[in-house]
């Protein structure tokens, strides 16, 4: 499974990371190097074990269904980069995004 | 007695004796930061105004004879990825340069509620990405003992505020060692709680199965206060698990009869530092003549935990990171072209530094369609044979012992460009975030160029009480933590 | 041409509330006040973590139930990447493999007189937790969109029908029998107007051509807002299959799913470009959220809470087959 500029290409737009040539290039050694690492997993015999998604085995974790307090409006928008005080705005959704 | 480089207890003692003041002990530390940090780099962020304020109605209370908490007018350094409300939390990251939470983390709600006092927000490897806190788009911490060498990472500048004696005590995450590693490169005693001892409400996220929030202090009995006064349930994680915490302090000094210490034999290999080795060994010994048993056990799949590890960290922070896309906080690129994956893409682009994008190409190619069971799936179940090797090694004993980290702290640049050499430096660090255990890091010895060394204990979930005994019977016995370099 | 339509419903219900899905911020239908219902979960902000709302379970528990689905007694909650304005976090918090129920049907009344009874089998029903909204900007200036997260996390169920449905008028009495259901057991006001119920179709023809069955590719139309119109978005595509299919010939796997809108003043449905690359949600377990196991006591709960309706309409509704068997003997 030898990665390809093409897969870099891809994967960084899945990403949504803008990357130089210069990174995409460096970032082809390096996660190829890196993969090329993992597949000493390939050595682990696996059959029948279950995935460990968590740490801990806790189940059914519920908060009661009571409203607390909203932020006000200005404070949610605080940290966005550009509002018209009432919505966060972005550049025109085109249809193919 | 100097007030910077005493431990917690004995700034305690002084000020409940009225010998000092918390606004004395804070303005201390705060003259600590200006004469040493222009050198050591650690702090992000100080709000002097407000910590003595705070320092001062502690006093207040103290002398009015009012409740005070159990960390009594303490200054504790916070790594910058807990949020701070009204204060700019950055994860030493571009990204999120102009960002302050409009809440608080519930470690720095009970931080405060125990009457610790925020000295600064520090500095760390963007995102808790790293070993070295090289990876922050702000400033380069350096090493007390040595400032040409690396603090470690990710929480370097919570380990080098400890180490640099400007302050008693801080505040660090652990996803993959990211507590006990610069705890044992800056000489001072760094704990990683069991994965739900702590809420991680608050703590910006890199790998949520595996980040926890810890203490960094410069004696055992600061790790155990710090602990005390953050740790328990939180009903805003559905991940802390509802579990009384001990008192860590009141059982702190009994020695541990009967201790069994595992050492593990796949641990002895090429690229352990001789030095980190004798240090470990002589550690041993030291614990077999307090009467303690070591015993050599085997966790079998140890040799997979960096590549378990380096494969799940990255796909969950693939997706935690996918929040940062300059719509409703952080960076928005200038420049882009008419659409919204520009928009996004170039906001990104610009916003992460180099591991960031690394790690979230990562972890999005091994979450991606045809790769995922290959990569995530097996990284999953391989953890799962992990945890059941250290289930097997507890039936066995108390506690396992090994060195930190390979090696004594690197020089800065020293690995930056060789991604997978700085992932192996975590060999014997990650396996308990892997397995939700908790482990600590306490200062164990000096290499003979002047740095230090630190030993890790680790022990069975929920365990922490038994580990912090552990620790203080080697710190009593050895005398390690005592240690403080000299910043000329 | 003979030909068969085949339909199948992916409908999201707004579950009836006081909170979202994963914090106690208020969930309450309000376009006019934008951006005054979110907390810092709902915004998704760095640190943040969600936890399940014990009541939205349980109206998903009761939802199910009601259109007669298994229930898992082990279910998960997974995270579906993709970017988009309305969606802070970068991902939404719903159920891949493991939805909490599956297999139930719904029965419809067709035929002339709607005497008849047809039963449309439910493949899935899972939780999730909806979007914000985005509102572009109309005047073709090209000016900033803008984004409302009320909205944002507020609990939904999806049910998602299998393609049982073969008629215009059928989708249209599937949808309103649901409707008429979900709003009488109480978990879901459905409003179509203000979107707490809303429906994606999709259609193809299964054309019978010297005895042989040829399925067209199948086209799936988003976002139709009241009943009449996903009877009419249906009979409009059916039309138009049915000449994409003699013009070209083209059958199902030959061409990429087509995604379509519908233009209800034009009475028209339209191509909405496809993704620029496949979309991969690159799937996997929210670390932040534990399982929920289903013991007998949360599903006794839910059934009790299903029969506080007495109300058993005598007019051969349907439903009270479903009130009857849930009933204590």
């Amino acid at each position: 499974m030898s990665l390809t500029q093409a897969d870099v290409t891809k994967v960084a737009t899945l990403s949504r990371l803008a990357l130089s040539e210069e990174e995409s290039a460096q970032m082809l050694q390096h996660l190829g190097q890196i993969l090329g690492y993992f597949e000493i997993l390939q050595e682990v015999d696996t059959e029948n074990v279950e995935p460990m998604a968590h740490a801990i085995e806790l189940h059914n974790v519920f908060r009661e269904d009571e409203i607390l307090e909203s932020l006000p409006r200005e404070e949610a928008l605080a940290n966005a980069p550009k509002t018209d005080g009432k919505y966060f705005l972005v550049p025109q959704i085109l249809s193919n995004d | 007695m100097s007030l910077v480089g005493a431990t917690a207890s004995e700034l305690l003692s002084l000020m409940e004796k009225g010998e000092t003041t918390a606004v004395e002990v804070m303005q201390a530390h705060l003259d600590q930061i200006d004469s040493t940090d222009s050198k050591v780099e650690a702090y992000l962020h100080i709000d002097t105004e407000s910590a003595l304020k705070k320092a001062a109605d502690v006093d207040a209370r103290r002398k009015a004879g009012e409740p005070v908490g159990p960390l009594g007018g303490l200054p504790v350094a916070v790594k910058d990825v807990l949020c701070t409300r009204g204060v700019p939390t950055t994860c030493s990251s571009k990204m999120l340069e102009n960002f302050v939470p409009p809440y608080d983390a519930t470690v720095i709600k009970k931080m405060n509620a125990a009457d610790g006092i925020m000295i600064g927000k520090v500095n760390m490897d963007e995102f808790a990405m790293g070993s070295s806190t090289e990876n922050s788009a702000f400033k380069k911490t350096r090493n007390p003992w040595n400032l040409e060498h690396s603090p470690g990472g990710s929480s370097g500048g919570s380990a080098a505020a400890v180490a640099a004696m400007t302050a008693p005590l801080s505040l660090g995450s652990d996803t993959g060692g990211s507590i006990r590693q610069p705890a044992h490169f800056c000489g001072v005693v760094g704990m990683k709680p069991t994965y739900g001892r702590v809420s991680r409400y608050g703590l910006v996220a890199f790998a949520s199965s595996l980040d926890q929030v810890g203490p960094f202090a410069n004696d055992v009995h600061g790790a155990a206060l710090m602990l005390e006064a953050i740790a328990g349930h939180d009903n805003l994680d559905s991940t802390s698990v509802p579990k009384e915490v001990p008192s860590y302090t009141v059982s702190l000094d009994e020695p541990l009869k009967g201790l069994k210490i595992g050492i593990v034999k796949e641990h002895y290999v090429e690229g352990l530092n001789e030095e980190v080795e004798a240090a470990a060994r002589e550690a041993y010994k030291v614990y077999e003549s307090l009467g303690a048993e070591i015993v050599e056990i085997s966790l079998p799949n140890s040799k997979y935990c960096v590549a378990a590890y380096y494969i799940i960290a990255p796909a969950e922070a693939s997706s935690n990171l996918a929040r940062y896309d300059g719509v409703h906080y952080g960076h928005r690129s200038e420049s882009f072209g008419n659409s919204m994956i520009d928009m996004y893409s170039h906001s990104r682009g610009e916003g992460f530094g180099t591991e960031v994008k690394r790690r979230i190409m990562l972890g999005t190619y091994t979450l991606s369609a045809g790769y995922i069971d290959a990569y995530y799936v097996k990284a999953l179940k391989v953890r799962r044979l992990i945890r059941n090797d250290f289930d097997e090694a507890f039936k066995q004993v108390d506690v396992i012992a090994s060195p930190t980290s390979p090696n004594t702290a690197f020089k800065i640049g020293g690995l930056i460009n060789d991604p997978l050499a700085m992932y192996l430096e975590d060999i014997y660090t990650i396996s308990a975030n892997l397995a939700g255990l908790p482990g600590i890091s306490v200062p164990a010895g000096m290499s003979k160029a002047g740095l230090p060394i630190g030993l890790q204990l680790i022990a069975a979930p929920f365990e922490e009480e038994k580990l912090l005994r552990a620790a203080r019977m080697l710190e009593k016995e050895t005398g390690w933590t005592a240690k403080r370099p000299t910043l000329s | 041409m003979d030909y068969k339509v085949v339909i199948g419903l992916e409908v999201h219900v707004q579950l009836l509330t006081n909170t979202k899905l994963f914090s106690g911020c208020i969930n309450k239908f309000n376009p006019d006040n934008p951006n005054v219902q979110t907390d810092p979960v709902t915004i998704g902000m760095p640190g943040t973590l969600p936890v399940m709302n014990r009541k939205a379970f349980r109206l998903a528990l009761e939802t199910a139930l009601a259109l007669n689905c298994t229930i898992a007694r082990f279910t998960k909650w997974d995270r579906k990447q993709y970017y988009y304005p309305d969606l802070p976090k970068g991902y939404q918090i719903s159920q891949y493999d493991m939805p909490f129920s599956e297999h139930g049907w719904l029965e419809i009344a067709i035929g002339e007189e709607g005497t008849e009874k047809k039963r449309i089998r439910i493949l899935r029903a899972h939780l999730e937790e909806d979007a914000g909204k985005n509102m572009h900007d109309e005047t073709g200036k090209g000016g900033d969109s803008h984004v409302d997260l009320n909205r944002a996390g507020t609990p939904l169920v999806e049910i998602v029908s299998q393609p049982d449905i073969s008629s215009p008028a059928e989708a249209k009495a599937y949808l309103e029998e649901l409707k008429l259901l979900l709003s009488y057991i109480g978990v879901s006001d459905c409003n179509m107007q203000e979107g707490s119920l809303r429906c994606d179709a999709n259609i193809n023809l299964h054309v019978i051509k010297d005895g042989e069955t040829i399925p067209t590719p199948i086209v799936e139309v988003k976002n139709v807002n009241s009943f009449r119109n996903v009877e009419l978005a249906c009979e409009y595509e059916v039309t138009r299959q049915l000449e994409v299919f003699k013009e070209t010939g083209k059958r199902l796997g030959e061409v990429e799913k087509e995604t379509r809108g519908w233009n209800a003043v034009s009475g028209t449905t339209f191509s909405q470009r496809g993704k620029e690359e496949a979309s991969d949600y690159r799937y996997f377990p929210d670390p932040d959220l534990v399982p929920v196991v289903v013991s007998d006591e949360m599903l006794e709960e839910a059934k009790a809470n299903l029969c506080e309706f007495p109300a058993v309409r005598a007019n051969g509704s349907s439903r009270s087959t479903v009130f009857l068997r849930m009933m204590p003997k």
